[in-house]
């Protein structure tokens, strides 16, 4: 389980997570929903270590301090962050390589084309080239290259039309039945999924409210 | 108690780290850049794919510089520091004040893990960056080789 305690996140003056407190357990999908500026993508960098935050984060009851994006990784922890962030000029292809060489594994593609089937007759073609919905599942899959126990998802659905949405949600609930557990962020993330899943509110910072088993 | 399998993983990860920093380096490591436009004039954020033998270079310590190769002794950028990326593991990033659209050489300076310098030549617009050939990746090393950048 990827247990977060009493995490808090600053910018200043401005205290951007308070005191978050949430478990991601494996073979489990969390969301987390809140508008934009409520802390979300804050608390997920801070989860990898990408900004300095006070508080603790463990994997099965081992704390992990000086956390950062590689060390995370190393430990089975992979965000897929907001933005997609993936080399336009490269191929689809060389994107997903890139996603296993990062970790020093080899690359399997076997596993991700089977969950992206729309990914395999744009391998070749750089990622400019994609659609939207496509770009996100290759930076979905390229998340996926490095096998992951935990997969921080931040803001997947944005931007995407509705199949889109719903071929990314497929994904997400295969990986679930997988083992792997998952943190998912956006707004009304649930509300327009039939999905029975946990779901807690993040405003201003704080997580106020916590549903379970949305629909 | 410390998982087995979250130790195994630890370990092969941190294995990987010290086999990526200490292998020899046969290759030269090739860069991949790619920069959007900030809202200040000439301002772009970039992001840096730093491989070599098919592997991320971790760790690496660089800076980089711009010229433009039409004009290289009247637009010379000075050096700015390229950092690893906070979110993206294997990514580093950088902003460089350029100061017209047109075609720059940057120029990486690399003192960690080994000394090595690295030419990238891209052409700049009101976007972004684009790449000189829209075949392929062109690519400059300081021996003057050239090649397509792929991950093999």
């Amino acid at each position: 389980m990827l247990e977060i305690k009493d995490l808090s996140v600053n910018y200043a003056d401005l205290r951007a997570v308070d005191s978050a407190n949430l478990q991601i357990e494996k073979g489990k999908i969390l969301a987390l929903e809140g508008h934009h500026g409520a802390g979300k993508t804050s608390l997920l960098k801070a989860v990898i270590g990408a900004v300095g935050s006070v508080g603790e984060v463990s994997i099965d009851g081992l704390t992990l301090t000086n956390r950062n994006a590689a060390s995370m990784l190393a430990l089975g922890v992979v965000l897929v962050p907001e933005g997609r962030h993936l080399f336009s000029s490269l191929t689809s292809r060389d994107n997903l390589k890139f996603g296993a060489a990062v970790c020093g594994i080899g690359a399997n593609f076997d596993r991700v084309l089977a969950l992206f089937p729309e990914l395999i007759p744009m391998l070749h073609k750089p990622a400019f080239a994609l659609s939207g919905g496509q770009a996100q599942m290759l930076a979905f899959a390229r998340g996926l290259m490095a096998a992951p126990e935990y997969l921080l998802l931040d803001e997947p659905l944005m931007g995407l039309a509705a199949n889109s949405a719903k071929r990314i949600w497929s994904a997400i609930l295969e990986l679930r039945a997988e083992g792997i557990g998952i943190l998912i962020t956006g707004q009304h993330t649930t509300s327009k999924q039939n999905i029975a899943i946990d779901y807690i509110m993040i405003e201003n910072g704080i997580i106020n409210r916590r549903k379970e088993n949305a629909k | 108690m410390l998982n087995r399998k979250l130790l195994e993983r630890a370990i092969l990860g941190t294995v990987a780290s010290i086999f990526m920093g200490t292998m020899s380096w046969a290759e030269q490591a090739k860069t991949n850049t790619e920069c959007v436009a900030e809202e200040d004039s000439f301002m772009y954020a970039c992001i840096l794919m730093l491989m070599q033998s098919s592997a991320p270079v971790k760790g690496a310590e660089v800076t980089v510089g711009a010229t433009m190769p039409s004009m290289a002794m009247a637009h010379n950028v000075k050096p700015v520091s390229v950092t690893e990326h906070a979110v993206m593991p294997g990514y580093y990033s950088f902003q460089i004040q350029l100061e017209m659209y047109g075609e720059w050489r940057l120029s990486y300076d690399m003192v960690k893990p080994i000394r090595d310098r690295l030419h990238e030549t891209l052409v700049f617009t009101k976007v972004g960056s684009k790449q000189r050939k829209m075949s392929g990746h062109t690519m400059e090393h300081n021996n003057g080789a050239s090649g397509k950048t792929e991950i093999q």
